[in-house]
């Protein structure tokens, strides 16, 4: 380098291009002078800006907790629990505790991109004006050619739970009556089942479970997918409980019962009746109560002499009569005994009913009413929010479905068929896809026919952090805030809390709320088309936070102003035990064995037992596709601690079929019906039964995996009357397997 | 101020504005031929042998500048400092926070509505290249203990933030890339790299701080 100067003379560059490199210094160029910090090589600036705030966790979870963000110079440092929140109490779970870095991830989406074509991979970053303008003059064309904007469809569920993100049910209001998908895919037959027995849909406070002395944790596996529940079992064992897991998997739950049974899946109503009927055979069924409280108890009674058996339902579910007669006795003699029922049991044709199975053991041991007893699945009581991000007016003269009134409505497609009937839909057929807080392509039944629904649309947006298997079959895609980067409230369906989610830090790039781009779009709509969409263009999301509070929510939280949220989350008044008086919602106010109303649906009119769905001959094995450990749906698993600490999705198979079929352990497993097929490799494990295989739902970052290439969309036996439409039997997913 | 030295810090200057425009921006051949004429050039003044820049794609390189640093999937390279060195691998870390830093020490700033890391490679080279101006204007003014200080501040920024992480974040663009104009401008990229520190060190001697100014 000696002569680095001399060698100027011989070789210089032209002129032109020192004049692009000039010009080049200007573009995209962003830094600027800030008087405020001078020139100086000294003084460091040292920033010890230290804010905390209260969030929220906005996932689909049952614990809902409330966390506190900690910034420093506007980064989002750490998130920890909130130690005010009395059920989460301080502590998160694992994917909490990556938010921060979940938050800062470099693979967030981070602006506008449009793909041409669609499902090419071909990006190009847009500005957000762009993007709305595309929607916006899309929507403007649908409108024109089929005079409404029913060819609109709307996909949104449980991505974000914050009542403020039902503002994207308002977007999509506000330009007019629209298709939306209605349903849900996780607990409908649950839930049905539930209002069909009590009435309404509530449960007792699950804090109570502290105060159980018998748990039975049916169906659900709190130890990976509500840990903060775990605690209260624990509380309970603590004071002699005893806790009792039924699952056909042996999962980390089963691995801290007392007592824990393989049950073969979706033959839990069985195993309910054959418990009922050892309870009626040693005269330990609460009478008084029965008789009091409960209707259908004598035909109740004469269909478990009449049908039931120990040795039936011994050879129905798997279980040994002795094993039966042991968790009977405990059930019954031990009090107050509570049933936790999980929603991974009623995702099977008979889902509904063998929740009113177990239902059914707590009315006949008359276990409910009582603290730390009761068969308890969930709740929305606390969710009597305005719901005034989602309430937007259709603009003037604008045409729907005719709702035989005069007026119209929007209309509606089954979310657990959403493929297949947004394929079918005609008079107008739908033409855009909007998706938001869902991810389809990855979650939903039959995945070929959602890629084969998303290329029939002449739009698809989708909102999204992350690139996951529906961005990529979408035209557009718009970044979304984190929930460190907007304004909401939370509650859970579950515990009684709730929790504001104050904005922690400014969105990243350009990273917009879903009120946000409601707003963005409305403006870009008014602006071609004046009135042609109600939101707000503009708007404080503080505000608005404000908006969704009512009399009713202060009362049942006990609080005057929602600004005291942002001292502590506050619980809902109730009473622990929610049936203490014993007046049911049921038409007959009382707990209903027998049920006219589930008769009038079609449904048996008791918990009969409804068999369970059988393997077909040429796919002879139950596929098991339950919540994962290190992710929450699509969520969660991409981050990459979760990469590092789970890799890969695996294959769980007993020995025994293992060595039937000549795999070992981290063999490539093909996993097959007529649907589609998932390659998996194989772990060897006893945790799962020689007739079943088993991996875990989720999406892992930079993979084609996803579970649904077998699961076709049939529907559990309940969900319409609460949910809207009946819920997927997920779980009766029927395959063979075969070593690649 | 010999004329030799000046032009030399033009032609630098220029070479390193041009070459952060592809990692802001799909390239365009006029871009593309003012890049390869300062490659040249430069590999001859400093007789460090600079690989050539390869031919744009037919195509054009958008969806490939996309893929590699804006999205919207997983970034082949992700041009941010943290990424590479923070133990998070994140965004915002206090590499990030170091590198605001620095920039505010120099009397400037990201805008504030504009959300994006510091530490995007696109800022560090409008930072580096800022500092580089203000050298060539101070020589023009006399004003050498000013122009050594900002060679001093090149330096610093250098070993501090350009070298702890360009080798890696060039090494994933070299593997990761699919457009044989990416690769050679991560070769580019990592050898010039390499030229810097005996450059600086050249320059320092060339632009001594006047003793009276000497702290």
């Amino acid at each position: 380098m000696k002569d680095l100067f001399e060698r100027v003379t011989s070789a210089t560059l032209s002129r032109r291009t020192l004049l692009k490199a000039s010009a080049a210094a200007g573009a995209m160029a962003a830094l600027s002078g800030c008087t405020s910090q001078p020139g100086s090589f000294t003084s460091p600036v040292v920033e010890e800006n230290v804010q905390t705030f209260r969030t929220a966790c906005p996932r689909n979870c049952y614990d809902t907790c409330g966390q506190i963000a900690t910034v420093k110079d506007g980064v989002l440092r750490k998130v920890d629990g909130d130690p005010l929140h009395g059920y989460t109490q301080g502590r998160l779970c694992q994917k909490g505790y990556t938010y921060a870095n979940r938050n800062y991830a470099p693979d967030r989406i981070k602006y506008p991109m449009i793909q041409e074509p669609r499902g090419s991979g071909n990006w190009r970053r847009v500005s957000w004006d762009e993007a709305m303008e595309i929607i916006a003059r899309k929507i403007l064309d649908l409108k024109e050619r089929y005079g409404s904007t029913l060819p609109i469809a709307l996909d949104k569920y449980s991505g974000n739970f914050g009542i403020l993100h039902y503002g994207v049910e308002g977007t999509l209001q506000s330009l007019g009556y629209y298709t939306y998908a209605l349903g849900t895919p996780c607990w409908p037959a649950g839930i049905d089942a539930t209002n069909y027995d009590f009435g309404v849909f509530q449960c007792d406070d699950p804090e109570a479970m502290a105060k159980s002395k018998y748990i039975i944790i049916w169906g659900a596996n709190p130890a990976w997918s509500a840990v903060h529940s775990m605690d209260f079992i624990r509380q309970a064992k603590e004071n002699g409980a005893k806790v009792v897991v039924i699952d056909p998997i042996h999962t980390a739950t089963a691995s801290q019962a007392d007592l824990y049974y393989q049950i073969k899946t979706s033959t839990d109503g069985a195993l309910a009746l054959g418990i009922a009927r050892w309870i009626l055979d040693n005269d330990l069924h609460d009478k008084e109560f029965l008789e009091q409280y409960v209707q259908g108890w004598p035909e109740f009674e004469a269909y478990l002499r009449r049908e039931v058996t120990l040795e039936w339902a011994s050879e129905t579910t798997g279980i040994p009569v002795d094993g039966i007669i042991e968790l009977a006795s405990g059930f019954a003699t031990t009090k107050p005994s509570l049933i936790w029922i999980g929603y991974g049991m009623q995702r099977h044709t008979n889902g509904g009913q063998n929740v009113r199975a177990i239902d059914a053991l707590a009315a006949m041991t008359g276990q409910i009413g009582i603290e730390g007893a009761g068969a308890q699945y969930g709740h929305l009581v606390t969710w009597g929010f305005n719901y005034h991000a989602m309430s937007m007016p259709v603009p003037a003269g604008s045409k729907g479905l005719p709702d035989g009134k005069g007026g119209y409505s929007n209309r509606t497609v089954n979310m657990n068929n959403f493929a297949a009937e947004i394929q079918a839909l005609q008079d107008p057929p739908v033409k855009m896809l909007w998706i938001a807080c869902r991810n389809p392509g990855s979650q939903d039944p039959d995945a070929t026919d959602i890629k084969k629904a998303f290329n029939s649309m002449e739009l698809v947006v989708v909102a999204d952090m992350f690139m996951n298997h529906s961005v990529e079959l979408a035209d557009i895609v718009l970044p979304v805030t984190t929930h460190f980067e907007n304004w909401d409230v939370n509650v859970s369906y579950w515990h009684r809390w709730m929790s504001i989610n104050e904005q922690a830090v400014k969105p990243m790039f350009e990273a917009k709320s879903d009120v946000a781009i409601g707003m963005a779009l409305s403006k870009k709509m008014n602006e071609l088309s004046p009135g042609s969409c109600t939101f707000p263009t503009e708007g404080d999301e503080e505000e608005w936070v404000g908006k969704e509070f009512n009399d009713g929510i202060y009362k049942l939280f006990g609080i005057s102003d929602w600004k005291e949220l942002k001292k502590a989350p506050a619980k809902a008044n109730l009473p622990a035990a929610i049936w203490k008086d014993r007046v049911f919602g049921t038409p007959s106010k009382k707990f209903e064995l027998y049920s006219e109303r589930t008769l009038a649906n079609g449904l048996p009119a008791m918990p009969v037992y409804v068999k369970e769905m059988q393997a077909p001959p040429e796919y002879p094995l139950r596929f098991l596709t339950p919540h994962p450990q290190h992710g929450l749906h699509s969520q969660f698993q991409n981050v990459p601690y979760m990469m590092q600490t789970n890799p890969e999705p695996l294959l769980e198979i007993h020995p025994f079929l293992a060595e039937k079929k000549g795999i070992k352990d981290g063999d490539t497993v093909r996993v097959f019906n007529k649907l589609g097929e998932v390659r998996l490799k194989a772990r060897i494990t006893r945790v799962v039964a020689p007739d079943t295989v088993v991996t875990y739902e989720g999406w892992y970052a930079n993979s084609a995996f996803n579970v649904n290439h077998t699961v076709a969309a049939i529907p559990a036996d309940m969900g319409k009357v609460m949910t809207g439409n009946d819920g997927i039997a997920f779980h009766d997913n029927f395959v063979a397997i075969e070593r690649v | 101020m010999t004329e030799p030295l000046t032009t030399f810090l033009e032609t630098r200057l220029a070479l390193w504005q041009l070459l952060r425009i592809p990692y802001v921006t799909p390239p365009t051949e006029d871009l593309h031929e003012a890049l390869s004429e300062a490659v040249s050039v430069y590999s001859a003044l400093t007789g460090h042998e600079i690989p050539p820049l390869h031919p744009l794609d037919s195509a054009g390189e958008s969806p490939e500048f996309h893929r590699l640093f804006i999205g919207p999937a997983a970034l082949v390279a992700p041009p941010f400092e943290s990424v590479y060195r923070s133990p998070e691998q994140c965004l915002m870390q206090e590499e990030t926070l170091r590198v605001r830093s620095f920039y505010r020490q120099h009397g400037l700033t990201l805008p504030a509505d504009l959300h994006e890391p510091d530490d995007h490679l696109g800022y560090e080279l409008e930072f580096y290249t800022h500092l580089q101006r203000q050298v060539i204007e101070a020589l023009a003014r006399g004003e050498s203990t000013q122009a050594a200080r900002q060679i001093h501040a090149q330096q610093r920024f250098y070993a501090e933030h350009l070298k702890q992480w360009l080798p890696a974040f060039c090494r994933r663009l070299i593997d990761g890339t699919r457009s044989p104009f990416y690769r050679s401008l991560g070769r580019i990229t990592r050898e010039l790299l390499n030229t810097e520190r005996p450059v600086l060190a050249a320059l320092v001697t060339q632009i001594p701080v006047k003793e009276e100014d000497a702290v």
